[in-house]
C-alpha cells in the first residue's frame, strides 16, 4: 500500500519535472522563432537565432552595441541590466518605447512574438534620438577615470564580499579553532586568523556584507523618506511646509549617540535597529536637499505650464520635479553610502552596533585596534577593505556630482 | 585717425563638437565721440567681439586666430593682462545688459562707484566720493549726496541701469560699450536711459560701441552702424543709408522684419524671405532672393474671418487678485499688494485682445488669474458662459482642455529631462485621449503644423534653439485643441527675426483654428501686429480700453501716450531729422 502510494508520488514528481522542462524547452524555442522573424526582418539569415551565443551575438550588432557585452550577461546583478538596456534597444529597432522594452524582459515570451509576428516594422537603431541629459551626464561621467577605476574596484569589493565566503568555504569565520589562533597570513589562511582561530579573510568579507548591506541599506531608507518628505514640504509650500520642516529640526537636535544608546536600553541590542537609528538621522539632510532643489524649481515655467495643462500635483511631483533634482540627490546619496559605514564603524566600534559572533568592518577594525602592537594583521585587512571601499565611493560621488552638475555641463 | 581700429580680426572657440567661428574675418573703426551701433541676433558674434576687445574671451576654448586691434595705436590683441586691466573701467568701460545682476547686492553704491577710481588711482576716497556724487546728479538721479549710500536694491530697474552708466562713466573714459544696455527694461524706461545716453556723449565726448538685437535702438541713437550675422560683417554704414538703401539682404530683412506702428502688414515679412543661404564647400554663401517684395506682397492676400462681436468666450468683471503681504511666520497679513485690482474686459471668439503696460502693472497676474494658475481674490471670469473664478485643480480639469497659457521664456517652459515626444503626448494622456499610438501620430502631426520636423520628436529640449522651443511650446498648447490661449510676453525674449516667424504663426494658427488670444506685452510694435482689440494697465487697473486701431490713433490717457511714444522712431523721416 505504502509503496504504490510512493510511487506514484515519485511517478508525479518525474512527470511534473517533465513538464517543467518541456515547458522551458518550448517557451525558449518560442524566443528563439520570434528571434528568427527579427533576425529575418532585419535583413540577417535567421538561422543565427537557433545557435546559442551566436544569437546573442547578432543581437548586440543589430542594436550596435559591443560584442563583449555577452559577458556582462554573465555577471550576477549586472546581466539584469544589461539585458534591460538590450530589451530597451531591440524595442527601440521597432519604435517601441521604454515600456515595451520592459515588457520585453519581464513577459518575454508573449512580447517576443509580438516583435517578431506582429506588424512591428523594423527601422533600424533611431538616428535621431536625441542626446538627453542622462547620456550626456553618462558621457562625462566616462571619461572620469578616476570614477571608473573606483567604480570597477567597489564592484569587485561587493563581488567578493558577497559570492567570497560561498567560495572560499576551506575556512569558516564563524566557528571557533584555538589551536589556530593567531596564525600569521599564510597560504592557508590569507590574513591570518584571530584569537579564536577565525580565518581573517573569510571574516572581513562576511564583515564586508554587514557593512555594506548597512550602508546601502540605511541610505535607500533615508533616500526614500527624505525625498518624499521633502519633495512634499517643498512642493505645498507656506505653513505646511514650515510645520514639516521644523520637525526635521527638531529631529536634527536629538544628539545622536545618546539617542542609539536609548533605543539599546528599550529595544535591547539588534540588528535592525541599526537600520532605524541610523536612517532615522540621515533622512534628515537628503529632505533639506530635496526640499531647498523643489522649491527653486517649482516656480519655473514647466511646472507652470503643467499646471496649465491640468496636470496633477502627484504627476508634477514625481512625474517633472523629481527627475530634474536626481541629479543632487544621487550624488548626495552617493556620499551617504560611506557616511553610514562610517557611522556603522562608530556604532561598533563603541560596542552600540553589531554584535559578535556577527562582524563588521568597523567591529574588526575594533578587534584589531586592540592588540595592533602584537598582531596588526587583525587590523590592516579589514581596515585596507574598509577604507578601499570609502575611496572608491567618494570618487564615484565626486565623478557623478562633475557628471551631473548642470554648471559644467555647457564646456 | 581712428581711436579703435579693427582688422580682420578672428576669434574662434575651440569646443568638444568642432571649432565655432563666433568672429570670422571683421573689420571696423571707432572714430572719437561718435556712437557706433552693432546689431545682430543672437550668436552673431557682436558679444564676442567686444569681448575680444576687453580681453575678456576665456582662453581656452576661445582663441583669437588673427587680425589686429588697436586702440588709441596701443595693440590691444597681444596686451599683457596687466595692460588690459589698466586699460579696462579708465579708458575703455563697460555697461552690461541685466541691471540686476551687475551690480553687487551687498556693497553699498557709493562703494562701486568709488572702486574704479581707486583702484586706477585717479582720486583720493573723499574726493572720489565728491565725484560719485556728481555722476549720479549727471545721471538723473535725484538727491544724489544721500542715495549714494544705499544698497542696489533700493533701486529699481532703471535707476540702476543709470547707476551703472554712473559707474562706467566716472573715469572719464574714452570708449564706452554697452552691451545690450536697454534690453532687459521697459520701453518707457528704455527712452530715458537712451535720451541720457546721448546726452552724456555729447557732453563727454565719449566713443559708444552700443550693441544691441534692436533695430529701432540703433534708429534712435547710432551715428554709424555695423551688422553681424553668424560672425561676419554682412553691411556698415552711416545710420541714414543703412535704414534708407540697404544693399545686403539680411540687412533688408531685418528691416522688414520688425513689426512697426506704420505698417500694415497682415503677415510680417522673416529674414528668410530676402536671404538665401547655401553651404558651399562648408562655408556658408549668402545670396538674395530674388522677387522679395513681391512675395511678401503675396503673402498679404489672406482673407480675415468674419467675427462675430456678440459671441462672446471670455467676460472678465471686476478681477481682484490681492496678496498678502507678511512680516514673520506668525504674525498676521501686514498689508496687501494689489497686483489686479478690479478690471473688467469682454473678449469675442476670435479675435485677439493685447494686454499692455509697464512690468508690474498686473498684466501677467491677470493671464494667470483668468487660468486661475493664480486665484483670483474677488470678481467674476465667465468663459463660455460658464463662471470659472476661484475653481480648484478638479474643476478647472475639463477646462484645461480649452484654455492654455504660452511663457515669456522657452528655455524655462520645457521640462529638460522629457523628449519632445514626451512632452507633447502628456496633455492628451492626462486627458486621456486617443491610445499611445494615436497620441504619437497627433504629436508629429502638431510639430508639422507649427512648422518643425516630425523627426525631431525624439530629441530633448536642450537642443533646438529658442525660436524652435517657443514653437515646441506652442504646439504643447495646442495638443489639448484648446479655444482660448494666453500669450505670456511670448516673443518678448527672441530676436526680431525669429519673433516675426512665432508672430506669424499664432496668426495663422489664429485663423486656421478660430483661437481666441490675450496677447500680453510691454511692446506696444508687437501688440500693433497682433491684437484687434486692447486694454493698457497701469497699476493693477486698466486705464484705457478699445479698439486696437483707435487707441493707437488717438490715445486717450497721457499713460498711453507715453507708451507709444517711447517706441523708437526707425523710420527714414525721423532718422533723416536727427543726423541732419
Amino acid at each position: 500500500m505504502s509503496l504504490l502510494a510512493s510511487s506514484s508520488v515519485i511517478e508525479i514528481e518525474v512527470s511534473s519535472c517533465f513538464a517543467v522542462a518541456a515547458a522551458l524547452f518550448v517557451l525558449a524555442n518560442i524566443w528563439m522563432v520570434s528571434l528568427y522573424k527579427i533576425f529575418e526582418k532585419a535583413g540577417e539569415s535567421g538561422g543565427k537565432a537557433f545557435v546559442p551565443i551566436l544569437n546573442l551575438l547578432t543581437l548586440l550588432q543589430l542594436i550596435k552595441r559591443p560584442g563583449w557585452w555577452v559577458f556582462l550577461l554573465l555577471l550576477p546583478g549586472i546581466n539584469l541590466v544589461t539585458a534591460l538596456v538590450i530589451c530597451m534597444d531591440t524595442a527601440a529597432l521597432f519604435r517601441k518605447d521604454k515600456f515595451f522594452g520592459v515588457g520585453l524582459l519581464l513577459f518575454p515570451q508573449i512580447v517576443w512574438p509580438v516583435l517578431g509576428f506582429g506588424k512591428a516594422q523594423y527601422q533600424g537603431v533611431p538616428e535621431d534620438a536625441g542626446v538627453s541629459l542622462w547620456s550626456d551626464a553618462w558621457r562625462r561621467l566616462s571619461q572620469n577615470r578616476m570614477a571608473l577605476a573606483s567604480s570597477v574596484i567597489f564592484i569587485f569589493i561587493i563581488y567578493l564580499c558577497v559570492f567570497g565566503p560561498m567560495i572560499f568555504t576551506g575556512h569558516s569565520g564563524e566557528v571557533n579553532n584555538l589551536e589556530n589562533a593567531f596564525q600569521k597570513p599564510s597560504f592557508t589562511h590569507w590574513f591570518g586568523t584571530d584569537d579564536l582561530g577565525r580565518d581573517i579573510f573569510v571574516r572581513t568579507l562576511e564583515g564586508g556584507r554587514i557593512s555594506l548591506a548597512v550602508g546601502f541599506l540605511a541610505t535607500a531608507v533615508s533616500l526614500v523618506i527624505g525625498v518624499v518628505y521633502g519633495s512634499f514640504a517643498g512642493y505645498i509650500g507656506g505653513r505646511t511646509d514650515a510645520f514639516l520642516m521644523r520637525i526635521v529640526d527638531i529631529l536634527y537636535s536629538l544628539p545622536f549617540t545618546i539617542f542609539v544608546i536609548l533605543l539599546m536600553v528599550m529595544f535591547g541590542r539588534n540588528f535592525i535597529l541599526l537600520f532605524v537609528a541610523i536612517g532615522f538621522v540621515e533622512w534628515l539632510t537628503m529632505a533639506r536637499i530635496v526640499r531647498a532643489q523643489i522649491m527653486a524649481l517649482k516656480d519655473t515655467e514647466f511646472v507652470e505650464s503643467a499646471r496649465a495643462l491640468g496636470y496633477g500635483n502627484l504627476r508634477i511631483i514625481f512625474g517633472h520635479l523629481l527627475p530634474n533634482i536626481l541629479g543632487p540627490v544621487i550624488i548626495y546619496a552617493s556620499l551617504t553610502v560611506p557616511a553610514v559605514m562610517l557611522l556603522e564603524a562608530v556604532l561598533s566600534f563603541l560596542g552600540l552596533g553589531v554584535q559578535p559572533p556577527m562582524s563588521s568592518w568597523g567591529l574588526l577594525i575594533k578587534d584589531g585596534a586592540e592588540k595592533i602592537d602584537v598582531y596588526p594583521w587583525l587590523l590592516i585587512f579589514p581596515a585596507l577593505f574598509f577604507s578601499a571601499t570609502l575611496f572608491s565611493l567618494n570618487f564615484i560621488g565626486d565623478g557623478l556630482r562633475d557628471a551631473l552638475d548642470p554648471k559644467s555641463s555647457k564646456d | 585717425m581712428p581711436l579703435l581700429e579693427i582688422d580682420n580680426l578672428k576669434t574662434y572657440f575651440h569646443t568638444r563638437n568642432g571649432v565655432v567661428k563666433a568672429v570670422d574675418d571683421i573689420s571696423f573703426t571707432v572714430e572719437k565721440s561718435e556712437i557706433l551701433g552693432i546689431v545682430g541676433e543672437s550668436g552673431s558674434g557682436k558679444s564676442v567681439t567686444v569681448h575680444t576687445l576687453m580681453g575678456l574671451v576665456p582662453q581656452p576654448p576661445g582663441r583669437i586666430e588673427g587680425g589686429t586691434a588697436s586702440f588709441d595705436q596701443a595693440d590691444l590683441l597681444n596686451a599683457s593682462p596687466e595692460v588690459h586691466r589698466a586699460l579696462r573701467g579708465k579708458r575703455i568701460a563697460m555697461i552690461f545688459q541685466d541691471p540686476m545682476t551687475s551690480l553687487n547686492p551687498y556693497l553699498r553704491i557709493s562703494e562701486q562707484l568709488i572702486e574704479p577710481l581707486l583702484i586706477h588711482g585717479l582720486a583720493e576716497r573723499h574726493e572720489a566720493l565728491r565725484k560719485a556724487i556728481a555722476m549720479l546728479e549727471k545721471v538723473g538721479i535725484r538727491d544724489a549726496a544721500e542715495r549714494v549710500h544705499s544698497y542696489p536694491h533700493e533701486f529699481s530697474g532703471g535707476m540702476r541701469q543709470r547707476v551703472m552708466i554712473a559707474m562706467a562713466l566716472i573715469t572719464n573714459p574714452e570708449v564706452l560699450i554697452a552691451d545690450e544696455p536697454t534690453t532687459a527694461l521697459d520701453v518707457t524706461v528704455q527712452a530715458q536711459i537712451l535720451r541720457l545716453l546721448k546726452e552724456l556723449q555729447s557732453d563727454l565726448g565719449v566713443s559708444v560701441i552700443f550693441i544691441t538685437h534692436d533695430l529701432g535702438v540703433i534708429a534712435e541713437l547710432a551715428d554709424r552702424v555695423v551688422v553681424m550675422y553668424r560672425g561676419h560683417i554682412v553691411e556698415q554704414g552711416d545710420v541714414l543709408s543703412i535704414f534708407d538703401q540697404p544693399q545686403h539682404p539680411y540687412t533688408k530683412g531685418l528691416l522688414a522684419c520688425r513689426p512697426r506702428l506704420e505698417s500694415t502688414f497682415k503677415v510680417l515679412p522673416t529674414v528668410s524671405d530676402y536671404l538665401d543661404e547655401s553651404e558651399v564647400a562648408g562655408e556658408i554663401q549668402l545670396s538674395e532672393k530674388p522677387n522679395a517684395a513681391a512675395h511678401i506682397e503675396a503673402l498679404q492676400q489672406i482673407e480675415e474671418s468674419a467675427v462675430d462681436e456678440n459671441d462672446l468666450l471670455l467676460e472678465v468683471a471686476d478681477l481682484k487678485v490681492h496678496f498678502p503681504e507678511r512680516a514673520a511666520f506668525f504674525s498676521g497679513p501686514t498689508g496687501v499688494v494689489k497686483a489686479v485690482d478690479g478690471i473688467s474686459f469682454n473678449v469675442p471668439r476670435g479675435i485677439t485682445l493685447g494686454l499692455v503696460g509697464e512690468s508690474g502693472c498686473g498684466k501677467t497676474t491677470t493671464g494667470r488669474a483668468i487660468l486661475n494658475l493664480v486665484t483670483p481674490t474677488g470678481g467674476s471670469v465667465r468663459f463660455a458662459g460658464q463662471e470659472i473664478a476661484g475653481f480648484d485643480a478638479a474643476a478647472m480639469l475639463p477646462l484645461r482642455k480649452r484654455m492654455q497659457i504660452i511663457f515669456q521664456d522657452p528655455y524655462s517652459s520645457l521640462n529638460p529631462r522629457l523628449t519632445i515626444e514626451q512632452a507633447l503626448t502628456e496633455p492628451m494622456a492626462v486627458h486621456s485621449i486617443g491610445t499611445p499610438g494615436d497620441r504619437r501620430d497627433r504629436a508629429a502631426a502638431l510639430l508639422e503644423e507649427v512648422g518643425l520636423e516630425a523627426r525631431f520628436l525624439r530629441r530633448y529640449p536642450h537642443e533646438f534653439s529658442g525660436g524652435q522651443r517657443q514653437r515646441i511650446c506652442v504646439a504643447r498648447a495646442l495638443s489639448l485643441e484648446p479655444e482660448f490661449i494666453v500669450c505670456d510676453e511670448a516673443v518678448s525674449a527672441m530676436d526680431v527675426s525669429v519673433q516675426a516667424q512665432v508672430l506669424n504663426l499664432l496668426k495663422e494658427l489664429q485663423s486656421r483654428r478660430n483661437l481666441t488670444y490675450i496677447f500680453i506685452s510691454h511692446d506696444l510694435s508687437v501688440v500693433k501686429f497682433m491684437a484687434d482689440i486692447m486694454a493698457v494697465m497701469r497699476a493693477g487697473e486698466i486705464v484705457e480700453q478699445g479698439v486696437a486701431e483707435e487707441i493707437y490713433a488717438n490715445p486717450g490717457e497721457e499713460y498711453t501716450k507715453n507708451l507709444i511714444d517711447a517706441i523708437p522712431r526707425d523710420n527714414v523721416e525721423s532718422i533723416r531729422e536727427r543726423v541732419s
